[in-house]
């Protein structure tokens, strides 16, 4: 490594100089932990995705049941960031609304709803979510439940007429009285009951098309009933890594599985199933949220199977015809034991705790 | 080039975790110039054992390569970097948390070679691993592991192969890669001597897959001219951070998963950074033991980015007057690379066997991420080559007011590696490696406590 030729260094007064300025210059310098860059990746860009993602679902919702989706999702908005940001004022605690978590609860609110809703429920439901659920909690990252959705359950319960007063698809623009029919839960869960569920769909007049059912042609929440929208959302969010394909594909997946056994095989009651209901709009926005979830993937798969078998069971025996905000609710008290059984096997440990044999 | 092609392996394992970070590498063309300085200053503890005890006097005359630090087989020796005087020999701090007794030597200006040195004679293992420990070996990547030691339980367990570490995955740092276009013939004379004393079966050379890395034909010229061309091999990893740590090397060559506690000698394997073996090669052709080393400079507050070769005990800010001094102002002044490198906070520290890179960020560089909550997203498990959950050890470590140990056992907070993968991802910009750090020194403590103190790290485990 030695070299022979060591040019001396020029010791003329630039150098000193130099030197000097050093000294002065040095004042600032911080003692920080490493490592000592960072990437990119933050808590406010990814809560910015999600917003990105859920634009053409609340585009699809405000298309299919009338602009007033616009109001609420603002109103919805608004209220949760002003809800945060008030709570931290009032018990003097960092302002927090700037990572944009508050925003994404409002918006999911507000998709969790249906169209019709007054106003002042959004409100009431939105600072439910941000102090009693999120805040009083020790806030982002410390709430054991979903704030949208707990948010959403408790309006479901205060709320049952307003919550369930929905709109036929394109209702807005026609000046003529829609006749309204049944959910397409609904039927569903009458077809099951029937006994033989493809016969029960082919007859029933107002269960909506297998396109309908995907573009959003149905009755529902402003963010449930487009299946092309929320997709276009999901592969957004997997492609920004934001989220993983396990819970939403595990969740979905049950449902599918569960679902072609109580329907007898019908291709078209599992579909009705899938494309109907909060099923997407939950297994891709709420049961992937980060803090109420699994770390690990298999912890991830556990989560959504359980989400998916207890939205079955409601969807299938309960008195409510739809479960899926019920079933997230319950997987999320799991979710911390869900993680201590499934934590990673540290690198080189063999399966039983004990260390790997490593002779070649 | 027929041939060529041969000395090209395929990794055999792929490594889950680590992150792909910028690399920055802009002194790849930057061939090492030496710098001479006046004054060095020579840490008698550059290792990660004991320290040595000085062997001079404060106004004894020394020559370069005289030995000045000695205390036996558990350290490694410490040799003057430049002729002169002893000026002082006192404890000083060396690092902003760290001190040890330093001897100051002022430079005649002559550079003088000590008269006795010569080429040693190898004829054995023994008389190998006692070349190794007179040229004053330390793990020149980062660890500082005095090499004789690893070699000799190298060559007791038997180890079949030897890996050289050439993969420098710190982004900015390029000393192993110069050391392959430079001291080619250094690092395969090391390698020669190492198979034929040690009895190394298969030799590994690994190295990050990078475009610009055409120039290494002198090594592969080298390589086909040695008597060993057949069992040296090249193997080049696709780029990704924490791909050079020694568990993740040995994993992607040979495919052996080594759990925490396990040395390399356990996959009868002996992992050697490039810069090391080319000292010791230089060392069997000449006998001058490691005095200097390349220390790549860089950072976006450094006006001429470069490589050079300092001798050992230069001061930072004597080097950073050699590149041309700052261009901004330094927010942050950090040795070795951005990943796992020290933040200091003045230029009057040392540079030691183990200094690779000095860095100097200005304002926009140094910012840090403002510190959120934990949303618990889970990418630092999934980024931790080591598969351990930061996110929870960091919890249990600090957060409780009172660290639970217990818990940091069943989280395998030891198993961590601090190679910053987790920090680094983490959206909530957490300093997950200090309560990594504090996790592992209290379980080792702990573990030391309950099984009788095994004597490793000692001295670095203060809590």
């Amino acid at each position: 490594m030695e070299n022979a030729k060591n040019p001396a260094i020029s010791e003329d007064k630039s150098a000193n100089s130099v030197q000097d300025n050093n000294k002065d210059n040095l004042s600032e310098l911080k003692l920080t932990v490493s490592p000592h860059i960072k990437s990119s990746l933050t808590t406010k860009g990814v809560m910015l995705d999600v917003i990105i993602a859920l634009i053409p679902t609340l585009a699809a919702g405000a298309w299919i049941q009338g602009p007033r989706a616009f109001l609420i999702a603002f109103t919805g908005v608004l209220s949760s960031v002003l809800a945060e940001y008030l709570y931290n004022r009032f018990m003097k605690k960092p302002n927090t609304i700037g990572d944009l978590s508050a925003a994404v609860t409002g918006m999911l609110i507000a998709l969790n709803m249906p169209v019709t809703i007054p106003l002042w429920m959004v409100v009431v439901g939105s600072v439910f979510a941000i102090v009693i659920v999120k805040q009083l909690f020790g806030g982002l990252g410390r709430n054991f439940a979903n704030p949208a959705l707990t948010a959403r359950i408790f309006m479901l319960l205060s709320f049952p007429a307003a919550m369930n007063n929905f709109v036929m698809p394109f209702q807005w623009k026609s000046s003529s009285e829609i006749v309204t029919t049944a959910t397409p839960l609904y039927t569903l869960y009458e077809a099951f009951k029937s006994g033989s569920p493809d016969s029960f769909l082919t007859a029933a007049k107002d269960f909506p098309s297998l396109t309908s059912l995907f573009l959003g042609q149905m009755q529902g929440t402003i963010g449930e009933i487009s299946a092309l929208a929320l997709l276009l959302g999901f592969i957004y969010l997997l492609y920004r890594g934001v989220i993983r394909l396990s819970i939403p594909v595990s969740f979905v997946g049950t449902v599918a599985v569960v679902m072609l056994i109580a329907g007898k095989g019908s291709l078209n009651f599992v579909a009705g199933q899938i494309l109907s209901g909060g099923l997407l709009l939950g297994a891709i926005f709420m049961a992937t949220d980060y803090t109420t979830s699994p770390m690990s993937i298999k912890g991830k798969i556990i989560f959504g199977i359980g989400c998916g078998l207890i939205t079955c069971f409601i969807r299938l025996f309960g008195s409510l015809h739809e479960g899926v905000s019920y079933a997230i609710l319950i997987m999320n008290i799991f979710s911390p034991f869900i993680d201590r059984l499934t934590r990673p096997r540290p690198f080189g440990q063999t399966k039983k705790g004990g260390k790997a044999h490593a002779k070649a | 080039m027929k041939t060529a092609k041969d000395i090209f392996l395929k990794p055999v394992s792929r490594i889950k975790g680590g992150v792909l970070v910028k690399d920055n590498k802009t002194t790849f063309d930057s061939v090492p110039k030496s710098l001479s300085v006046s004054r060095v200053v020579i840490p008698l503890l550059q290792h990660c054992t004991k320290p040595a005890s000085a062997i001079v006097a404060v106004g004894d005359k020394v020559k370069k390569g005289q030995l000045i630090g000695d205390a036996g087989d558990a350290t490694a020796r410490i040799h003057a970097s430049v002729s002169g005087t002893v000026t002082d020999i006192s404890v000083r701090k060396i690092a902003p948390k760290e001190k040890a007794v330093c001897v100051t030597i002022e430079s005649d200006g002559n550079d003088e070679w000590l008269e006795t040195i010569a080429p040693p004679t190898v004829t054995d293992a023994e008389s190998l691993i006692d070349a190794v420990f007179n040229a004053g070996l330390a793990g020149m990547g980062g660890a500082g592991f005095p090499t004789h030691i690893k070699l000799r339980s190298v060559y007791e367990a038997k180890a079949k192969t030897l890996i050289i570490n050439s993969i420098e995955c710190e982004p900015y740092i390029t000393v192993d890669y110069r050391a392959c276009i430079d001291f080619g013939d250094d690092i395969i004379r090391c390698i020669e001597a190492l198979i034929k004393h040690i009895g190394f079966e298969r030799v590994l050379i690994a190295e990050e897959d990078k475009k610009e890395k055409g120039d290494e034909q002198a090594l592969i010229e080298r390589i086909e001219k040695s008597e060993y061309k057949d069992i040296i091999k090249i193997v080049r990893l696709k780029p990704k951070y924490a791909t050079g740590a020694e568990k993740m090397l040995i994993k992607a060559l040979l495919g052996i998963s080594l759990p925490e506690g396990k040395l390399p000698s356990d996959a009868s394997c002996m992992v050697m950074n490039t810069s090391t073996a080319a000292a010791f090669g230089n060392y069997l052709l000449t006998g001058r033991p490691l005095v200097s080393r390349c220390i790549t400079v860089a950072g976006s507050a450094i006006k001429e980015p470069a490589n050079i070769i300092a001798p050992l005990g230069a001061l930072i800010s004597d080097i950073i007057d050699f590149v041309g001094g700052f261009e901004a102002k330094p927010y942050k002044l950090i040795i070795g690379g951005p990943m796992m490198g020290h933040a200091v906070d003045s230029t009057d520290y040392p540079v030691t066997k183990t200094t690779n890179g000095i860095l100097a960020f200005a304002e926009k560089m140094a910012r840090v991420k403002t510190e959120t909550s934990c949303i618990r997203c889970g990418k630092c498990a999934e980024v931790c080559p080591m598969r351990i959950v930061p996110t929870d050890i960091y919890k249990a470590a600090t957060d409780y007011g009172k660290p639970d140990i217990n818990e940091l056992v069943a989280l395998n907070a030891q198993a961590c590696i601090l190679c910053s993968c987790c920090a680094y991802i983490c959206p909530a910009g957490i300093p997950l490696v200090k309560g990594l750090d504090i996790g592992k020194r209290l379980v080792a403590k702990a573990k030391a406590k309950g099984a009788g103190n095994n004597g490793k790290c000692k001295e670095s485990c203060d809590i």
